[in-house]
């Protein structure tokens, strides 16, 4: 089975946001490090965001959506830490929103090769 | 063209789908400023101005000041001696005792004991709003932040409601009853009893003992 949007939206935003939610979820009953139950699912969140932008722009996103993205996620923070979205405001969250929305955007090159090597394939 | 637009469209939904993911996880604040009294209990240090470090060494001086920011270095000083804040556990003034919290910043310790500790932060809120004449109105608001800390080494970690407090007592029967109510009958206990919700910590370090 070739790389395809559909594996592609499965690997880079459905499946981090899942691995978010159980972080979410199990670490409230403890058992897990401070720094994954804190921020881990955080980044999953921001890593997903990201790549839904990418895939739905066949992983050629303008630089305006790139900056979108990144606006919203720190504003998101802003807005919690200023108590007008429920929530508690954090600054660290918003670092790691950022990082692994670069993360996602560093990655893109990546998996833009994976489509044309499956183009590629299916043409031979 | 139209495939941008769609696109542009798709993004947009997108944008909103993934804040409303965010909005849903987000843990709300239910411990505003009335929810614990803020007197110290479980304080036995003498008066005084004393910085904590990490490794536990206690440097005495006469005046403590900090200062932390996005563009200032997180730093403590008593008298001369400058510390990154980040290299401390806390400091006693005046007896009431200030403990770190992450990399810059103190909180008041209000339930001090062998297991658990309690802290909080507030601070003031400002917002504005625009009417629709075009009137700016300024409001305020106090904002405090509960934090739980395990022993003398843990960090501070924030809590938010029932269930954060029930993380960290869940193991004493008598603590945990006390906070497995409804949230109506936590409030009117709390509107009896000020202490309500720090007796169950006070319980809690008490070898689960009222």
């Amino acid at each position: 089975m070739g790389f395809n949007r559909l594996t592609d939206f499965s690997l880079n935003v459905v499946l981090p946001l899942l691995f978010g939610c159980a972080i979410y979820f199990f670490g409230r009953n403890g058992g897990l490090a401070p720094v994954l139950k804190n921020h881990a699912a955080d980044g999953l969140w921001a890593y997903a965001f990201i790549s839904a932008l990418l895939i739905i722009w066949h992983r050629s996103l303008p630089l305006y959506w790139l900056l979108i993205a990144c606006f919203v996620a720190v504003l998101f923070e802003c807005l919690q830490y200023k108590g007008f979205v429920e929530g508690v405001g954090d600054w660290t969250d918003a670092a790691v929103y950022l990082v692994f929305i670069l993360l996602g955007y560093l990655l893109n090159n990546t998996f833009k090769r994976l489509y044309l090597t499956a183009k590629q394939n299916k043409l031979i | 063209m139209r495939r941008k637009n769609l696109n542009g469209l798709y993004s947009t939904l997108a944008v909103a789908f993934f804040l409303l993911i965010a909005a849903g996880s987000a843990r709300v604040n239910k411990l505003h400023c009335g929810a614990m009294s803020q007197s110290s209990t479980g304080e036995t240090h003498k008066n005084g101005m004393y910085l904590i470090l990490k490794d536990g060494t206690e440097i005495e001086g006469d005046r403590i000041t900090w200062k932390a920011g996005l563009l200032s270095k997180e730093q403590i000083k008593i008298d001369d001696q400058k510390f990154a804040i980040k290299e401390t556990r806390g400091y006693y003034s005046n007896g009431t005792y200030y403990g770190r919290v992450g990399r810059g910043g103190y909180a008041e310790r209000i339930v001090h004991g062998p297991r658990l500790n309690v802290y909080f932060t507030q601070e003031w809120v400002t917002s504005t709003s625009t009417s629709r004449s075009g009137m700016m109105r300024t409001s305020q608001r106090l904002v405090c932040i509960h934090y739980v800390q395990r022993g003398e080494e843990g960090e501070l970690e924030a809590i938010a409601n029932q269930k954060d407090i029930l993380k960290y007592v869940g193991d004493c029967k008598i603590a945990a009853e006390m906070i497995d109510k409804k949230d109506k009958e936590i409030r009117r206990s709390i509107r009896k009893n000020s202490m309500y919700l720090n007796n169950i910590f006070i319980v809690y370090n008490n070898d689960c003992r009222e």
